[in-house]
C-alpha cells in the first residue's frame, strides 16, 4: 500500500512539473507566440521550385514509396504526378473529372470547393490504398471521403474503370454552405486517417458547429479506415468520444458529477478534437508524432494548435468563443472574456487585427495554410505556414533556451499559398495559385501555379529557381 | 544608347519637376521614374502588353515621364471608378481605406512606391504578395491600370 501511495506520489509530481525543456501547450494568452519572435538555429531559408504547371494546386503528398513521386492535387480533380527527375508525368494519378459519365464528380464552383487531398495508407506501396477528400458535385457540395485502389499494374495512373471497380467511399459529409469545408486527411503515426473538417460556412459559425458535438463539422475526425470492405471505417475505441453515446440505462445516484459529464448524447465518435473554424492543413511531426493544427481564422486572428504526440484527444480549441487568444468577435485589444479550451502555440492577425483599432504593417496575413514540419538545416520541430494572402512564410517552433513560443517570419513571398507536406527526404514541400476569391476564373482556367521546397539557402545552388522574396 | 535614354528620361524628369511646380500638380503626380519597380525586392520592371493590346500615348508618355495624364479627365476617372468597382472595391473598399487588402489612400501606405503614379502601377501590373497578384496577368490593360490610378487619386482627401 505504501508502495503504491508512494508511486502515485512520484507519478503526479512527474505530470505536475513537466521538464524545463519540454514543449508545452500555453496554459495564458501571454505564452501564445506571435510573429517577432526568432527560433534559435533557424537558417535563412528559400524557396525553390520543383515543378510548376498545375491549374490550382491545392494539395500535395509524397508517395513515400521508394518511387521518389510526389503526388500535386490540383483542385478541378486530378492528382498530378511529379517524378523523381522533377518531371511532370502527362497524366494524372487520379482523374476524379472523367470516370463519371455525367460530368466531372467534383464540385469547384468556389474557390473552397474542389478535390483537396490525398493520403496514402502506410501500406500503400503493397495495398495501393489512396484516399480522396473532394467536395461532390452529384451530392450537392458535400464532403466525400473515398478510397481508390491503384493497380500495381498500373502505378502512375488509375483508370475510370480501375476507379470505378475499386472505389469504396467512407463518408459523405453533407454541407450546407460553399465554404470552411477544411480539407486535408492524412495518417496520423497511429495509422488512423485524420481529416480536416470546416464549420461548414458561413461566417461566425452560424450553426454553433465548432462547439458542437453531434456534428461532424469544425472539427479534426480520426478514423480506422482498416475495417471490412462492407463497413466504411471503424470507430477507435480510443477516441475521446467513442463511447460518450453508448447507449445505457439511466442512474441517478451513485454517481460523481464528472460521470455525468461523460455522457454526451447524440456526440459523434469520429470527433478528435473540436472548437476549430476551419482547419485546411494539419500535420504531424514525423519524427515526436506530435501534431500542427493550422486553423484558418475569421477576420482578425489566424492560429496554429499544437498537440503532443502523448494527447489523448478531446482538446477544444476554442472557435467560435475564441479566435487565437481573443475573442469573438475581435473588438479590440483590452476586451475580456473567457478563453475556453485549449490555447493554441501561436497566432498571427490580420492586418487590422481588432475591429475597433489601428493596422498593422509587419507580420499579417489573412489564411494560416500549414505547410508541415521541418527537422533539417538548423531546424527542429518547426511548423512551417504560408499565408494565402501576404505570401509569407513563417515558422513555429519551441524554444527551449527561452521556455517559449516563437513564431518567426521567414520570408515574404509573392506566391499564394495553398498548402504542404514532407517529401521523402523530410523537406517541407509547398504549393501556390493563382486562385483568390476575387481573382477565381475557375479551377482549369486560372493561371498555373507552382510546387516549391523549403530549404535552407546555402543549399541553393546554380541553376535552381528561387521564388522572389521582399529583401529582409 | 541606353545611356542616352537614362540621361533623357533624367532630363524629362527634371523638366516634369518645373512643370509640375508651374501647375500645381501634387507632388505625387510628377512620378518618380524610379518607382518603376517590384514592391518586394526593388528589382526594376519591364512591362508586357497583352496580345493585341496597343500602347496608349498615355502610356507611353506615363512610362517616359511618370505623369499620368489621366489624372483631370473626368471621363477617365469614370471609367477608372468602374474598373476600382470591378477588380479593387473587394479587398480595399469603396473609399480606399481598406477591408481585407490594405489602405490605398492616405501617406501610410504598405508600400510607400504607391505613393507614386509608377510606383502604383508597378504594383497593379506586377502584383505584390499573396492576394494582390499581378493584373497583367489577369489580363488588363497598361491603360486600364492608368484609369484606376486616377480614380484612386480621387479618393485620396
Amino acid at each position: 500500500m505504501k508502495t503504491m501511495t508512494l508511486a502515485v506520489f512520484l507519478a503526479a509530481i512527474s505530470v505536475s512539473i513537466p521538464a524545463a525543456y519540454a514543449q508545452q501547450v500555453p496554459a495564458t494568452p501571454t505564452e501564445v507566440a506571435q510573429p517577432g519572435g526568432k527560433i534559435p538555429g533557424a537558417p535563412k531559408l528559400a524557396l525553390v521550385k520543383v515543378a510548376d504547371g498545375f491549374h490550382d494546386p491545392v494539395g500535395v503528398t509524397a508517395a513515400n514509396d521508394g518511387s521518389g513521386r510526389i503526388f500535386v492535387v490540383e483542385r478541378a480533380g486530378r492528382v498530378r504526378i511529379v517524378g523523381k527527375d522533377g518531371k511532370v508525368l502527362p497524366d494524372p494519378l487520379i482523374d476524379l473529372t472523367n470516370f463519371n459519365p455525367l460530368g466531372s464528380d467534383v464540385q469547384t464552383g468556389f474557390v473552397e470547393q474542389g478535390l483537396w487531398s490525398i493520403a496514402l495508407h502506410p501500406k500503400f506501396k503493397d495495398n495501393g490504398y489512396a484516399f480522396v477528400h473532394y467536395a461532390s458535385l452529384p451530392f450537392n457540395g458535400a464532403s466525400i471521403i473515398a478510397r481508390i485502389t491503384v493497380d500495381p499494374k498500373s502505378p502512375n495512373q488509375v483508370t475510370p474503370e480501375q476507379l470505378t471497380k475499386s472505389v469504396k467511399v467512407l463518408m459523405n459529409i453533407p454541407q450546407p454552405y460553399y465554404n470552411h469545408y477544411g480539407g486535408m486527411i492524412a495518417f496520423g503515426p497511429d495509422g488512423k486517417l485524420y481529416i480536416g473538417k470546416g464549420d461548414a460556412g458561413w461566417e461566425g459559425d452560424p450553426l454553433n458547429a465548432g462547439q458542437n458535438l453531434n456534428v461532424l463539422w469544425g472539427k479534426l475526425l480520426r478514423i480506422d479506415v482498416d475495417a471490412p470492405d462492407d463497413e466504411p471505417y471503424i470507430i477507435p475505441k480510443d477516441n475521446p468520444f467513442a463511447k460518450a453515446d453508448k447507449a445505457q440505462l439511466m442512474s441517478l445516484f451513485g454517481i460523481n458529477e464528472q460521470g455525468f459529464a461523460q455522457n454526451k448524447i447524440g456526440s459523434r465518435p469520429e470527433i478528435w478534437a473540436y472548437g476549430l473554424r476551419n482547419p485546411y492543413m494539419f500535420h504531424f511531426d514525423q519524427k515526436s508524432g506530435d501534431l500542427f493544427i493550422a486553423d484558418v481564422g475569421q477576420n482578425h486572428w489566424e492560429e496554429i494548435n499544437y498537440q503532443p504526440a502523448s494527447s489523448k484527444g478531446g482538446e477544444n480549441y476554442g472557435w467560435k468563443f475564441n479566435q487565437g487568444s481573443y475573442c469573438h468577435p475581435a473588438l479590440s485589444a483590452d476586451q475580456k472574456c473567457p478563453i475556453v479550451g485549449t490555447l493554441p502555440a501561436a497566432e498571427y492577425p490580420h492586418e487590422q487585427p481588432f475591429e475597433n483599432g489601428s493596422k498593422v504593417k509587419e507580420g499579417y496575413g489573412c489564411s494560416a495554410q500549414g505547410l508541415g514540419v521541418a527537422n533539417y538545416g538548423g531546424l527542429t520541430k518547426t511548423y512551417l505556414v504560408g499565408d494565402w494572402c501576404t505570401g509569407r512564410l513563417f515558422g513555429v517552433a519551441w524554444d527551449g533556451s527561452a521556455n517559449k513560443w516563437q513564431m518567426q517570419e521567414f520570408m515574404q513571398t509573392q506566391l499564394q499559398f495553398t498548402a504542404g507536406n514532407v517529401d521523402a527526404d523530410g523537406f517541407v514541400l509547398a504549393t501556390n495559385c493563382y486562385c483568390f476569391y476575387t481573382d477565381d476564373k475557375g479551377p482549369n482556367a486560372n493561371p498555373v501555379g507552382a510546387l516549391w521546397r523549403v530549404m535552407p539557402a546555402d543549399k541553393v545552388s546554380a541553376g535552381m529557381e528561387v521564388a522572389k522574396t521582399k529583401g529582409n | 544608347m541606353q545611356l542616352e535614354m537614362v540621361s533623357l528620361r533624367r532630363l524629362t524628369r527634371f523638366v516634369l519637376i518645373g512643370f509640375s511646380g508651374i501647375v500645381g500638380l501634387s507632388p505625387a503626380s510628377a512620378g518618380d521614374l524610379s518607382d518603376f519597380k517590384c514592391p518586394l525586392d526593388n528589382s526594376p520592371m519591364t512591362f508586357q502588353l497583352q496580345t493585341g493590346e496597343v500602347e496608349t500615348p498615355a502610356v507611353k508618355n506615363f512610362k517616359a515621364t511618370g505623369v499620368n495624364e489621366y489624372r483631370n479627365n473626368a471621363d477617365a476617372i469614370a471609367e477608372g471608378k468602374a474598373l476600382y468597382a470591378a477588380n479593387c472595391i473587394v479587398c480595399h473598399g469603396a473609399d480606399g481605406t481598406g477591408k481585407m487588402g490594405p489602405t490605398v489612400v492616405g501617406k501610410d501606405l504598405v508600400y510607400p512606391q504607391a505613393l507614386t503614379d509608377p510606383g502604383m502601377f508597378s504594383i497593379i501590373y506586377g502584383g505584390a504578395s499573396g492576394a494582390m497578384q499581378s493584373f497583367f496577368r489577369r489580363g488588363m490593360k497598361q491603360d486600364q491600370i492608368l484609369r484606376i490610378i486616377a480614380y484612386v487619386r480621387t479618393l485620396d482627401k
